[in-house]
């Protein structure tokens, strides 16, 4: 029933002919073409699609079309004034309040709605004005502040040539996110483009059978295609080129709930109307192994046939006699820590269309890892990688969770097979069913240590839970071992990581790949030994601290860029204050109780022991044009912005000149994977070589010396080398068939050496440092932690970008907060956003960043990751406060309320259950 | 699969219109600010509806009046216009303090005060999308036959979650209805059923048309949740109080909480506890009441036992501040 209805878009009347029942958010994005607008849950849970109706944010995805009938609609298309960015618009720029993208229009409608009634809010109003707004990328930090400051001039200067390293730039491809310009996996989906509709297990392990399709085809004349196992050429994916063991689509058996069972390709109106119940497929479910304790039981139910005792990976790492030493030991600590799943919960659920065109495929899809993409799809369908192109969308947030397979096989394989596009979004639900997610982790640890608190022995035995498939379960249980002991010296360790099949969501990848919950155990033990000692929590991390020329507990001597005792120096004086001002405030009384606590970290930056390489190039054209192709898809954490940072100072010409391709597996090199902190380092590094190859061929062409300046002026570039100037004609040289006239290429792969058995070597090139302070608040008589303050100190080498150094702390706090106070994915049942819970604005609280920078000398401009290294300490500090304010120590996450009073109350004995 | 049945959207502008379209359209809902019925709906929660009867053009439910003694609240009242107006923050601040706590101010800019109060009980065996339902056998609630919660149960506890009904049931609230007959009104406490499937004691046709509150002089009163998280969370447990001192002893005291049982609990026998000071053996009186009147259901993820020992933890220090007067509670 459909009827046109008028209302004003962003000042324009529009009519729309649509049912009144339909979405606002769909109106805007379907009928209207504005895609600004984003969907991220379609239950009013995230704010994403937060619009102004008659000047007041609402969730578009709750607003019938009937209901603008007659009203003002504002959307961010609607906030730039005449091509030029709102105030406000320009203070997200500014902050750097942008991260991925996905949530910033509905931010900024937030936002404006409080600033038309509220010119200079106080920072309690803007909490509450975008406390319907998630974001899971900033910490929201830098949003906050860039509405406090929107009164602010707009000061755009752009760093002279030579000068980008080092500066507080605004992102590259800030401006389109900021008007809504950026398209995400669902923004650019072409108008004739079939939809496809995963058909999921509702059972978490069962035998299955398809019935007789026909009356299904019946039914529904848009329905075109069921796809199936047996259509897949190969129906199996994996990140490891041994381990393809999860299926696009199950093959009779599904093994987690939520897994695709068949994938239903027709009109999108056709789809939307077919019923599940009315898809044959027969379930005959068998008992599931959930949980660790289930997965590892005697004689349990094999979740793979082929995986005897559930066993995924064992790894190990032995250094040492851990348990001799640890019989010496003056003090010894030991406990058993155990985390949830974790979801990733970013704000764009995975999406993306595919086509065909003559013998090549195309995916334009939002992700992490485009060459893995292109190669495993190619893999799938039986084609050669150079078939496959993909083309990276904006990705709306990754985290790890858009490093796997999700739309990009069923698409690929629907549009190949129909020759036509075929689209896939996944509904909220779905995508947190069937993503993968942070490994639930139990871990068995003994820290000992001599009379003055110096660590001798160190043993962790880590047990994670990794699913139903193996996903990056391998990696996860081959980096905790190495990080087992913490970011200190200690001479003798043994640690073990394994990794268990159980029929839940396959664990994989997710910011920390298992060092943030192998954190929570050595920091509540380092706890433990200052106790015993009576010993300061800080003083006793910095006696420990790694120092240059010291082994690691894989062996490696570490060189330089060591940088934990200068982040722990630079906390001390915050700490001293901090513990002063808990002690003040505990005297007064009162329900609420504060503590402090510390939480240091140490990160391995790429691959473990596996090679890691990535290539950069520039290239000059005849037109002078200056393209920097760069296979680093930048998932929000702004690589865009620092490659070319880093490449512009290596070359020698302005930022200004450079233009971006990004990620096209057709025109870009393989510059590996946006994850494990890496591609500042590594491809950074790539950049740097690239700038530099191409600058010395410039050079060499002018005679010039090193110290040469390179200046760009159309199609001259002039080279000043002293008092001798040069110029050369791009117009004049030979060119290639593109029109380039000189490239300059770098690669470079961090020099590592692959663990042997006893898991030692050189896994990583170099390692990320850091130390976290938390004050947090909790209400004894109710079990409610609210942290006050983070102050986090960073070693990063070199900050190429503070802002962005600034956002991945903030970032990682933030996903850290939730880690240990609110984030538990129960399978099967918390698969919304209302029931998961992730931090909101006024969960975050104030972060003061310090940034230390102990140079890497391997890497570009001293420089080393920060995307990982933010989230990994801030839980150990919150539960370190937490427990400071009230004498327990947690050894499960999250400390929900309920947990955390009933932990309370288990120490104070069953006496003490007054209000 | 996500349902959107292509119903009709009726706009009435008059409660008569509102009525009348009800009567003719046995098979409608009503919408407010829709941020609950959307939802569901769309999760295939509900018999489609044939058409939605919008609430939100009819003038007199969208108005606030009174004074510091009495105040009416239109049933289309947005929770951020009830949060934000100023008689309201002035003499009714445990009101405010409920609308400002609901979700988040994109949800409070449509939410209306009337589907806040018909807010549709909660229970995470039913909020949730159609395959997950189904996939679960559906429930008592809707669709099943058996309660997930407490299987050999015969009624559903699905928990009323709002968190306005508190804040105005200790202010005497009484509902407005528009029925068959004409208007009526009733104490907002009878316009709950007690039973988490059909929760409201309205009549088919029947839908409320405003609120009214009472500040009677001297009395104070304040409303307080617990969360996990700051924002856009629904109550684990939701406190109002309101009482008034007689020189050192306490003379009245009301306490309604939410998000413990199917209905909002309006606490029995509080009468009992006035006439004295505010002591320790006073509140132990005060907890037990609240422990029997209070359920204990897991209907959300954290453990009903926690939510409901958290209600009494969060009354007592409301009996506690406002009678110490030391809370921003005073009425007047
Ligand atoms: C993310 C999210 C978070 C939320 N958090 C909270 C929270 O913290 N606290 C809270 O209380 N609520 C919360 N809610 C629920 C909801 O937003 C509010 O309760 C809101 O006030 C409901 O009002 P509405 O006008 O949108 O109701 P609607 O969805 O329009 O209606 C709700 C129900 O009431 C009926 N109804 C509406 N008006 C009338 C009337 N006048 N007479 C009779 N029946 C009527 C409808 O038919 C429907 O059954 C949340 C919702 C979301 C999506
Ligand atoms: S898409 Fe509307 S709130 Fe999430
Ligand atoms: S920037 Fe907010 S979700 Fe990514």
């Amino acid at each position: 029933m459909s009827a046109a209805t008028s209302f004003s878009v962003n000042g324009g009347t529009v009519r729309v002919t649509a049912p009144p029942l339909k979405r606002l958010a769909d109106v805007l994005r379907e009928d209207l073409g504005l895609t600004g607008t984003k969907i991220g849950c379609n239950a009013g849970d995230c704010g994403a699609c937060t619009v102004l109706l008659d000047g007041r944010q609402v969730c578009a995805c709750m607003v019938p079309l009937g209901q603008a009938a007659g009203r003002a609609v504002t959307t961010v298309e609607g906030l730039a004034e005449g091509g030029r960015l709102s105030a406000l618009q320009a203070a997200f720029q500014r902050h750097g309040a942008a991260q991925c993208g996905i949530c910033t229009p509905g931010m900024l409608l937030a936002a404006s709605d409080l600033l038309a009634r509220d010119a200079a809010p106080d920072e309690p109003a803007v909490m509450d004005a975008l406390g319907g707004v998630l974001c899971r990328c900033t910490g929201y930090r830098k949003i906050v502040e860039a509405v406090l400051d929107v009164a602010a001039p707009q000061a755009d200067s752009e760093p002279a040539a030579g000068s980008a390293v080092g500066a507080r730039l605004a992102k590259l491809d800030g401006m389109a996110m900021l008007t809504g310009a950026t398209r995400f996996g669902a923004d650019a989906i072409p108008a004739d483009a079939l939809w496809l509709r995963v058909v999921r297990s509702p059972h978490a392990a069962a035998r299955f059978a398809v019935g007789d399709l026909a009356p299904l085809y019946d039914a529904n004349p848009g329905l075109v295609r069921v796809l199936s196992a047996a259509d897949l050429p190969c129906n199996g994916f994996g990140v490891y080129p041994d381990l393809k063991d999860q299926p696009v689509l199950a093959d009779g058996v599904v093994r987690f709930r939520g897994e695709a069972v068949l994938a239903l390709v027709g009109e999108k109106t056709a789809l939307e109307a077919i019923a599940d119940e009315a898809v044959p497929v027969a379930y005959e479910p068998i008992a599931a192994v959930v949980g660790l304790d289930a997965a590892m039981a005697e004689g349990a139910p094999l979740v793979q046939a082929d995986k005897p005792g559930n066993l995924l990976i064992d790894g190990g790492l032995r250094k040492g006699d851990a348990e001799a030493a640890l019989g010496s030991c003056a003090a010894r600590a030991e406990g058993v820590f155990e985390t949830a799943f974790v979801e990733h919960a970013y704000i764009e659920p995975e999406a993306g269309w595919a086509r065909r065109l003559g013998k090549r495929l195309e995916l334009h899809v939002s992700t992490q890892s485009p060459y893995m993409d292109r190669d495993e799809t190619a893999n799938i369908l039986g084609l050669a990688p150079e078939q496959v192109r993909v083309l990276p969308s904006a990705c709306g947030g990754g985290f790890g969770g858009k490093l796997d397979l999700s739309v990009q096989p069923l698409i690929a394989l629907a549009a190949w097979l129909l020759e036509r596009p075929v689209a896939c979004v996944y509904q909220r639900p779905e995508s947190m069913a069937s993503s993968t997610k942070r490994h639930p982790a139990r871990i068995r640890a003994r820290f000992g240590c001599d009379a003055g608190g110096i660590l001798q022995a160190v043993t962790m035995n880590a047990d994670f839970d990794t699913g139903a498939y193996a996903s990056w379960g391998p990696t996860v249980a081959v980096r905790v071992p190495v990080h087992a002991t913490g970011p200190y010296h200690v001479p003798h360790v043994s640690a073990r990581g394994r990794a268990f099949f159980s029929n839940a969501p396959p664990a994989g990848a997710f910011r920390g790949f298992g060092v943030p919950q192998s954190a929570i155990a050595h920091e509540a033990l380092m706890d433990d030994l200052a106790a015993q000692l009576g010993l300061d929590r800080l003083a006793i991390r910095l006696r420990n601290a790694l120092r240059p020329g010291q082994a690691t507990a894989s062996g490696q001597v570490l060189q330089a860029s060591v940088g934990l005792a200068p982040c722990l120096e630079a906390l001390a004086p915050p700490w001293s204050a901090a513990l002063a001002d808990a002690a003040a405030f505990n005297k007064t009384g009162g329900a609420w109780r504060r503590g402090v606590g510390i939480g240091c970290m140490w990160y391995g930056i790429g691959n473990t022991g596996l090679p890691n390489p990535s290539t950069m190039a520039l290239a000059l054209g005849r037109d002078g044009a200056l393209t920097f192709y760069n296979g680093a898809v930048d998932i929000g954490q702004g690589s865009s912005t620092v490659l070319s940072q880093i490449c512009a100072d290596a070359l020698g010409l302005p930022l200004g000149h450079f233009q971006l391709v990004v990620g096209d597996t057709d025109l870009t090199a393989d510059a590996g994977k946006t994850s494990a902190s890496r591609q500042t380092f590594v491809s950074g590094k790539a950049a740097q070589l690239a700038g530099e190859d191409l600058r010395g061929q410039i050079l060499r062409l002018a005679n010039a010396g090193p110290d040469a300046e390179i200046a760009l002026d159309g199609t001259a570039l002039r080279v000043t080398d002293g008092a001798a100037r040069h110029v050369i004609e791009l117009d004049s040289l030979p060119a290639a068939a593109d029109g380039t006239v000189l490239r300059g290429e770098g690669s470079f792969d961090p020099p590592t050496t692959p663990l042997d058995d006893n898991g030692q070597g050189n896994p990583y090139a170099t390692y990320g440092f850091a130390a976290q302070l938390a004050v947090a608040d909790v209400d004894l008589a109710l079990g409610v932690t609210k942290v006050r303050k983070i102050v986090a100190a960073h070693d990063v080498g070199r900050a190429i970008n503070p802002i962005q150094v600034e956002g991945q702390i903030h970032g990682g706090i933030a996903q850290g907060l939730g880690l240990a106070l609110m984030e538990e994915y129960i399978p099967g049942q918390t698969e919304n956003l209302h029931d998961y819970l992730i931090p909101t604005v006024g969960d975050v609280p104030e972060i003061e960043v310090i940034v230390v920078e102990d140079a890497e000398p391997l890497g570009p401009f001293g420089a080393k990751g920060v995307g990982e290294p933010g989230l990994i300490p801030t839980a150990p500090a919150i539960l370190g406060a937490i427990r400071h304010a009230t004498g327990v120590r947690i050894a499960r996450v999250p400390a929900l309320p309920h947990r955390l009073r009933a932990a309370i109350l288990a120490q104070a004995g069953p006496e003490d259950d007054t209000p | 699969m996500e349902l959107l049945p292509p119903f009709e959207l009726l706009r009435p502008t008059t409660v008569e219109q509102a009525l009348a379209w009800r009567l003719e359209n046995p098979n409608s809902r009503l919408l407010g600010g829709g941020t609950d019925l959307i939802v569901n709906l769309r999760r295939g929660i509900g018999e489609a509806p044939q058409a939605l009867i919008d609430l939100n053009q009819i003038d007199e439910m969208t108005v606030i009046a009174g004074d510091g003694a009495a105040l009416r609240i239109g049933a289309s009242v947005k929770l951020a216009a009830l949060a934000a107006h100023p008689l309201v923050r002035a003499h009714y601040p445990g009101l405010a303090q409920a609308a400002a706590s609901v979700a988040a101010a994109t949800q409070r800019n449509m939410a209306t005060v009337g589907g806040n109060l018909c807010l549709d009980t909660r229970c995470i065996f039913y909020n949730q999308s159609e395959w997950w339902r189904a996939s679960n056998d559906y429930c008592l609630k809707y669709g099943g036959s058996k309660c997930h919660v407490a299987p050999k149960s015969k009624v559903c506890y699905a928990t009323f979650s709002g968190d306005l009904a508190p804040a105005l049931l200790v202010l005497e609230g009484e509902v407005e209805i528009i029925g068959r007959g004409g208007r009526r009104t009733a104490p907002l406490a009878e316009l709950y059923s007690r039973d988490g499937r059909d929760y409201l004691s309205l009549a088919r046709e029947e839908f409320v048309c405003s609120v009214t509150a009472r500040a009677a002089p001297g009395l104070r009163a304040a409303y307080d949740k617990i969360r996990v998280r700051r924002a856009i969370e629904f109550p684990l447990a939701g406190v109002a109080v309101a009482l008034a001192r007689d020189g050192d002893k306490l003379g009245a005291l009301r306490v309604a909480v939410t998000g413990t049982n199917p209905w909002p609990v309006l606490l029995e026998e509080t009468a009992a506890l006035c006439g004295g000071g505010v002591d320790e053996a006073l509140l132990q009186r005060f907890d037990a009441l609240l422990k029997a009147q209070l359920m204990a259901m897991k209907t959300t993820f954290t453990s009903g036992h926690y939510r409901r020992r958290a209600a009494t933890v969060l009354a007592r220090r409301l009996v506690r501040r406002l009678f110490d007067g030391g809370y921003m509670g005073e009425t007047r």
